[in-house]
């Protein structure tokens, strides 16, 4: 009994006096699995690199802001915190909000340009949305016939998002038809609207608004495969759990690898200001089959062979 | 000792539902979060913290809401079939789940640690916890349950001994989304419960409430019983049964398998403190006659009063570590009344039954049975990170107060306590402690290659120290696929009713020791497109088993033999469980495979009067255990109507022997059960109706009536489940 005490004694001693060396510190605004595949493709890519030695750190906010305060003034008074890099909005933007002074490099943010603190020239990141015309350029190969596309949205997330879109859709012969909602209950009142416009596809773009609610998400696929509607999402998951046609998404653990890039570069000297916001350079296209039977898609191998994922 | 915490209880219940009317809380990233979350699966049971399913270091499965929508599953007992390695049993009185074929004849559930959000379940009396619905917990409030299969004792000490099994409730879940329901069911056997869920994640409040009541199906007597002359008891009054003495097959009686349930469970958040609090009642009629009560009589019953509270606090103390406090007290009242004699006189007169008149014990005697426990206890626990994540490590200590007492007194039919020697006995009390320390620390070798190895300390009253180490090895060669290799051993203590068994007295006995578990596991995990395939290969070995000699010794005043809890076996339990688990589309479908062998080693002595000793080597298959259990689940969506089935197949298992009986009379008491194959079958309407759902579930389609063997303390071996019941039940959430 003695000797485990004596054990386990010394073994508190050991973790309570570790000291920290200069540090590149990873905070994630709570633990998702998500975020931890950036990470571990973050470390990959950073260990490859010998000048990182033993000094990354990884911090949860847990999805309390008051936690996150406390975090956000440890790093404020914390010199030997070289580059923050932030994942999920609440981590970005309180961090960012507070420290004017050091790099930071933000990911997971939907719809990024929201946040005025991310634009601020100690501030960069990989944003999540995947350029508008990769996912126009796919949904034309394997949907020839559309012509007609809805996108249910909140204005004040997605105003920028949907401009893209917007802009870019002109060059694909496709219409766009907007449906502004201000709440998830008012989702399935926009959605009849959308039919009643004859729509013939529904990109579902990463907007809160339609996200708080796992069955508008239901909704939408089931009335989307009776009214013969093909459906764009922005995650693989949403194929696979809810029947969406297929997504172009970026791939989380590139993203992960992308930010320790970044984090090399800003090491290497170069400066943060000069680097602007990135696009995923990572992204999968998924899928689901059965859904395309049902919409009365067809495709042939060629096709077949664009998609990382084919949900049968 | 109880009164004191049932104020305090109320006093926090009512703090819990009206200070959160006044305060509301914002959260503007939360439906950002959630976008993310939508995607998870974490576990929390194997190691105390949030992990993914692939770094936790055990057997661990997970059952999801929509499972238990999907499937329509009306208690966590049924749940569990979707588990590889585990089936559902129930003797009528309690429902169980069996893991990995070890269906000890008087475990009711002591043997596997039940927790609800990380607090312990089992009561600190017996240490059981059966998963029917008398756990008091609705099942439209859990978010998941995770199923931990193998020794346990590493975090949570005593009873985590064949497994751990986590009722996560949705106050728990990621969605910052409202959520309130209310389920109203209908069904055979006028069942009716009403179960309501207030999920308020902004407001950091979480309230279930359950009332159920049930008049269940007539208890039948599937063979001829004999009285056996040693007992006190009979089946049916001696002196009115054309019968004499026995229980004749078939025979039904209705209103004893009755059961009524009210639970309250609430949570509430302040910064970073959590409450939580859970209080149940349930009375149920016995339909087994436990005991050796009279099968017939329907006024017989078991009620407990069981509830916790629990304060818990978590916060960091740096960058790289955090640490958490839970404080917590439960307790537990249970009563039962058994009658051993009818009223063979209509006019009152008192009778005495026969040859017993020197023990002046008269007919219309009854048994009541009392025990109170107070338990409270305290954890820290720390997590620390270090070398970059490459090592993380969590460690703590735990103290826990367990304070027990029981009576149990004998009523003539007047309703006086009747002066029978060595049928009376007063509060008797006893209060244990224990400490432990713990430590698991995980080190990263590589990307794909992580160890684990952790120990845990416990000195409990009356035994000495357990040492319960676990270490483990996860290779990830791939990003689907993953295997596992954990040692690690598991112990449990005689809990106060097996110590201080009361059969005549309350004397301890100093010679019964810990029971312990030695369990490997070799896992591999398999990621297809559209299934999962785990395949675990087990091995397990119990030291000391802990059972119930009936004929421990011999009481020349009272001319009976007298029980003991004892150690006298040894197991051996090995085996495979492989589970399949896959989406085709709208198709969910699941498979699990158990085969399993055990064997049990030892010997015992029993007493047949006070100078005849027969000691028995025994060395055989152990009772109740079935070779293989194979359950399978499809469900599909298809028009308006969600569809599910379930076919759940078992082996058959040898009876285990039951005291105070002599079988069956003109044919042969069965020594094992049937084979059988249950099925299952539920509907419900794919979508709501501005809020409504509703569904119709069938519980045994085929009327096949599976044979369970039954608890050893029952007059009747075997029992058979209730048959076909239907059970409707209307949703509607807002």
């Amino acid at each position: 009994m003695k000797r485990f005490l004596t054990i386990f004694i010394f073994t508190l001693i050991i973790f309570v006096s570790q000291s920290a060396a200069d540090k590149i510190v990873i905070v994630k605004s709570r633990a998702l699995s998500s975020y931890d595949e950036a990470i571990e493709g973050f470390k990959e890519t950073i260990t490859a690199s010998s000048s990182i030695g033993n000094s990354l750190e990884i911090l949860d906010m847990k999805g309390d802001d008051k936690i996150a305060e406390d975090i956000v003034k440890q790093l404020k008074n914390d010199d030997e915190v070289k580059i923050i890099v932030t994942l999920g909005a609440r981590a970005s933007e309180m961090i960012a909000s507070e420290i004017k002074h050091k790099p930071i490099l933000f990911s997971y943010v939907l719809n990024w340009k929201n946040y005025s603190a991310l634009r601020q020239p100690n501030v960069t990141g990989i944003e999540f949305e995947i350029p508008a015309n990769v996912s126009l350029t796919l949904f034309k190969m394997i949907a020839p016939n559309v012509k007609k596309i809805g996108i249910i949205y909140n204005e004040s997330n997605s105003k920028d998002v949907v401009s893209a879109i917007d802009k870019e859709i002109q060059n694909y012969e496709l219409k766009l038809y907007l449906r502004n909602i201000s709440s998830p209950s008012k989702l399935k009142k926009a959605y009849k609207e959308l039919i009643n416009d004859r729509i013939d596809a529904l990109w579902l773009i990463a907007d809160p608004v339609l996200t708080q609610d796992k069955d508008n998400f239901k909704f939408i696929t089931e009335e989307s495969k009776k009214n013969k509607i093909a459906t764009l999402a922005v995650t693989e998951k949403f194929v696979e759990l809810f029947g969406m046609l297929f997504a172009v998404a970026p791939d989380y653990k590139t993203i992960g690898s992308q930010s320790a890039n970044m984090t090399q570069n800003i090491l290497n000297g170069q400066k943060i200001q000069d680097m602007p916001v990135e696009t995923p350079i990572g992204t999968i296209n998924v899928l689901n089959l059965k859904t395309a039977e049902m919409i009365n898609l067809k495709f042939d191998e060629f096709l077949l062979k664009m998609f990382n994922k084919v949900y049968e | 000792m109880s009164g004191v915490f049932f104020k305090t209880s109320i006093f926090v219940f009512m703090f819990l539902f009206i200070l959160p009317i006044s305060i509301v809380f914002g959260d503007k990233y939360a439906a950002e979060e959630e976008f993310f979350a939508m995607q998870e699966q974490v576990v929390v049971s194997a190691s105390k913290k949030a992990q993914k399913i692939s770094d936790a270091p055990a057997a661990i499965s997970v059952i999801t809401a929509e499972d238990i929508e999907k499937y329509d599953y009306k208690t966590v007992a049924e749940a569990l079939t979707q588990v590889p390695g585990l089936y559902q049993s129930t003797d009528r009185s309690n429902d169980y789940g069996i893991i990995r074929g070890i269906h000890l004849s008087d475990d009711n559930q002591k043997r596997i640690l039940v927790l609800l959000n990380g607090h312990t379940l089992n009561n600190g009396m017996t240490m059981e916890c059966p998963l029917g619905f008398e756990l008091g917990v609705p099942m439209s409030a859990i978010h998941r349950i995770e199923v931990m299969r193998g020794a346990g004792s590493i975090m949570y000490g005593s009873n985590a001994f064949f497994g751990v099994i986590n009722i996560i409730l949705k106050n728990k879940q990621s969605t910052e989304k409202n959520f309130n329901r209310i389920d109203l069911s209908a069904g055979d056997n006028q069942l009716y419960a009403l179960d309501a869920v207030i999920n308020k994640p902004k407001n950091n409040l979480f309230i279930s409430l359950q009332c159920r009541t049930n008049k269940g199906s007539d208890a039948e007597a599937f063979y001829n019983y004999r009285w056996n002359s040693t007992s006190l008891a009979t089946y049916e009054d001696p002196y009115t049964s054309p019968s004499g003495n026995t229980l004749t097959k078939g025979t039904k009686v209705g209103d004893v398998d009755f059961d009524k349930m009210y639970s309250l469970i609430t949570s509430y958040k302040i910064g970073k403190l959590d409450l939580l609090g859970k209080f149940s009642y349930s009375r149920e009629g016995m339909p087994l006659a436990d005991w050796l009560q009279i099968f017939t009589n329907n006024d017989k019953f078991e009620q407990d009063k069981s509830g916790f509270f629990e304060l818990a606090y978590s916060d960091k103390i740096s960058d790289k570590s955090s640490y958490s406090i839970r404080a917590y007290a439960n307790i537990y009242d249970y009563e039962d009344k058994l009658y051993y004699h009818e009223l063979d006189d209509t006019n009152g007169n008192v009778t005495y039954i026969d040859g017993y008149e020197n023990l002046g014990i008269i007919n219309g005697s009854n048994w009541v049975d009392k025990s109170k426990s107070l338990g409270q206890g305290i954890e820290l626990k720390m997590e620390k990170v270090f070398l970059e994540g490459k090592i993380n490590t969590i460690y703590g200590f735990e103290y826990v107060k367990n304070s027990n007492k029981s009576c149990y007194h004998s009523y003539n039919y007047f309703g006086e306590i009747a002066d029978f020697p060595g049928l009376n006995l007063d509060w008797q009390k006893k209060t244990s402690q224990s400490f432990a320390v713990f430590e698991e620390l995980n080190y990263k070798f590589s990307n794909n290659l992580e160890g684990l190895a952790g120990l845990r300390y416990d000195k409990i009253t009356d035994f000495t120290g357990e040492l319960s180490p676990r270490i483990a090895l996860i290779y990830k060669p791939k990003d689907k696929m993953n295997y596992k290799f954990i040692l690690g051993k598991a112990f449990r203590t005689p809990g106060y009713k097996e110590y201080k068994y009361d059969d005549g007295d309350l004397t301890e006995n100093s010679g019964l020791k810990p029971e312990i578990i030695y369990s490997g596991d070799l896992i591999s995990n398999f990621i297809f497109k559209n299934f999962t395939l785990t395949i675990d290969l087990f091995y397990s070995k119990f030291d000391d088993l802990i059972i119930k000699n009936d004929a421990a010794s011999y009481d020349n005043n009272q001319n009976v033999t007298r029980s003991q809890y004892q150690n006298p076996f040894d197991i051996t339990n090995y085996g495979v469980e492989i589970g399949l688990n896959g989406k085709h589309n709208t198709i969910n479908y699941f498979l699990n495979i158990l085969l399993a062998k055990n064997n049990q080693k030892g010997s015992i002595e029993t007493y047949s009067d006070s100078v005849t000793v027969e000691k028995a080597s025994i060395e055989d298959k152990l009772f109740n255990s079935p070779s293989v259990s194979l359950n399978g689940g499809i469900n599909f969506e298809y028009g308006l109507f969600n569809y599910g089935v379930i076919a759940k197949y078992i082996s058959s298992r040898k009876l285990a022997q039951s005291s105070g009986l002599d079988y069956s009379i003109g044919e042969e008491y069965p020594d094992k059960t049937k084979s059988n194959t249950l099925v299952d079958f539920n509907i419900k309407t794919a979508k709501k109706y501005n809020g409504f759902s509703f569904a119709v579930a069938v519980k045994d389609v085929f009327d096949s009536k599976r044979e369970e063997p039954v608890r050893n303390i029952s007059s009747i071996i075997l029992t058979k489940t209730e048959g076909r019941k239907i059970i409707g039940k209307a949703t509607f959430e807002f």
